[in-house]
């Protein structure tokens, strides 16, 4: 039995018309796009000599089969790459360098999908095939899919590796949840070590730690529930903590508040300070993107940060001339750590400036945020 | 007279923090029904509050929501349960008043 793994356009696809051929050694198929679900479809087994049945389906005639379709080399600079990948609804083929066709993907918008391959796979990303389906329905689109499909099947008698069932090269993996942090191994365990120190510890070892009303899948409080979907969205590794979990974190929430003297949940830590609730992360989300404020929080922890002085020599004039530090501080994103920033004792100005640099082009590269883009403009 | 706890926190807001703007919105209802309050029957849980003070000048917004959480200690203590704050410096808030 062949099955074919469609990660869907939209999130309940019904594709059951999709009754494609495969060949005999019944592999099976997936398309790329960006969605998360992997359905699994059954498929009849079919002989390699395939004999398409006419379909009902009327398959738009903007793209053209996959033979007179135009090879693109993938092109490497950003410029070019937007101007020759478009960011429309259709199919595309990858082939690699011995002009082998690697995969037929589906997308939503081919340019991000074929950037995103580049990015996972270069070595074998060399050209692409670019069809736009005019009319963006996800039957249009499946439909011209599978003419590709066909095509090349018929053609070869292969389907394209990527497309093989249980490749996982082309197919972008949802992302794990982790499982919520338990602070305790039970209530009926007794602690060798106060709970404060447990809490203290488990800060100061990971990066980011919410303490949450309910598991991370499955909050319990809005506000728990909008920190989340924040530190989700801005691509944030963290840990989570259920404060509502009496069994594992008996006793948590009471504790917690008196160490970190803050009243209420959910609270958010970074690098062992607490950053704020709710509020304050919104608004670190809305002003700069939380990634930056990481970043700021991690300058904020090193030992080394430049006096007030040190900030008009050399060589640091030369960054303040080009707007850093006061890209820093003025970007309003920093000003609540001016005085922080000037309290600290000395700097290694080079390693300073490798470092932010080297931080906004990893967050720009992973366009985690606009503000890293602010940043990396004044520094670069 | 029990004076409702959005008008304490008022008159303790504006005592301690000095407050030249100060904006109280019980929310509670918005509340009731989510896990954490099962059992709470205090009514006035949930706030929002916008304060302005020059206290908070200088201080970055996890001190300032902690002034704001420390002078509301005792209702805290009694059955406020959650606050969404919005903390400004007499400053900040001109310049937003100056953008629009």
């Amino acid at each position: 039995m062949a099955t074919i793994n469609l990660s869907s356009l939209q999130t309940s696809p019904s594709l059951h018309f999709l009754s494609l051929c495969s060949s005999q050694n019944t592999p099976t198929l997936s398309f790329y796009s960006h969605s998360k679900p992997f359905p699994t479809f059954s498929l009849k087994p079919f002989t390699a000599t395939v004999k398409f049945k006419p379909r009902s389906f009327v398959i738009p005639a903007a793209f053209k089969p996959l033979a007179e379709t135009e090879l693109v080399t993938v092109p490497l600079t950003e410029n070019e790459f937007n101007s020759k990948m478009p960011s429309d609804c259709g199919i595309y083929a990858v082939y690699d360098k011995n002009n082998d066709l690697q995969f037929i993907g589906i997308s939503r918008n081919i340019g991000a999908s074929v950037f995103s391959h580049l990015k996972s796979v270069p070595e074998l990303c060399n050209s692409v095939k670019v069809g736009v389906v005019d009319e963006p329905d996800k039957a249009s689109l499946t439909e011209a899919w599978k003419s590709w499909m066909e095509e090349h099947i018929k053609a070869t008698g292969k389907v394209p590796p990527g497309n093989e069932s249980g490749n996982v090269t082309w197919v972008r993996q949802p992302p794990k949840k982790k499982a919520d942090l338990r602070l305790t191994p039970g209530r009926h365990v007794q602690l060798a070590v106060p709970l404060e120190e447990l809490i203290d510890q488990l800060v100061k070892e990971n990066k980011v730690v919410a303490f949450i009303k309910g598991s991370r899948s499955a909050p319990m409080c809005g506000f728990s529930q909008r920190v989340i979907g924040i530190l989700e969205s801005e691509g944030v590794d963290y840990e989570s903590v259920d404060v509502l979990d009496e069994e594992y974190n008996s006793g948590l929430r009471e504790t917690l508040k008196k160490y970190s003297n803050w009243p209420t949940f959910p609270q958010i830590f970074m690098n062992g300070e607490l950053v704020g609730g709710c509020d304050i992360l919104t608004s670190m989300h809305e002003k700069a993107g939380i990634v930056v404020h990481m970043f700021l929080f991690a300058i904020l922890n090193l030992t080394v940060m430049p006096t007030s002085s040190s900030w008009s020599n050399p060589p640091f004039l030369g960054a303040k001339n080009c707007g850093m530090p006061l890209a820093l501080v003025d970007a309003r994103i920093a000003s609540p750590y001016r005085g922080q920033l000037e309290d600290r004792k000395k700097l290694d100005v080079n390693i300073f400036l490798l470092v932010f640099r080297s931080v906004c082009k990893t967050l720009l590269e992973a366009r985690l945020c606009s503000g890293a883009k602010r940043l990396i403009h004044v520094v670069a | 007279m029990i004076l409702s706890r959005a008008n304490r926190m008022k008159t303790k807001l504006q005592s301690s923090l000095e407050a030249s703007f100060l904006e109280i919105e019980d929310v509670s209802h918005q509340h009731a029904g989510h896990a954490a309050m099962k059992g709470n029957t205090a009514g006035e849980t949930h706030f929002n509050v916008k304060i302005v003070s020059p206290k908070f000048d200088g201080l970055n917004p996890v001190k300032r929501h902690r002034l704001v959480y420390d002078a509301l200690a005792e209702e805290l203590q009694s059955g406020l349960h959650a606050l969404s704050i919005v903390a400004k410096t007499p400053q900040e808030e001109e310049v937003v008043a100056a953008k629009k």
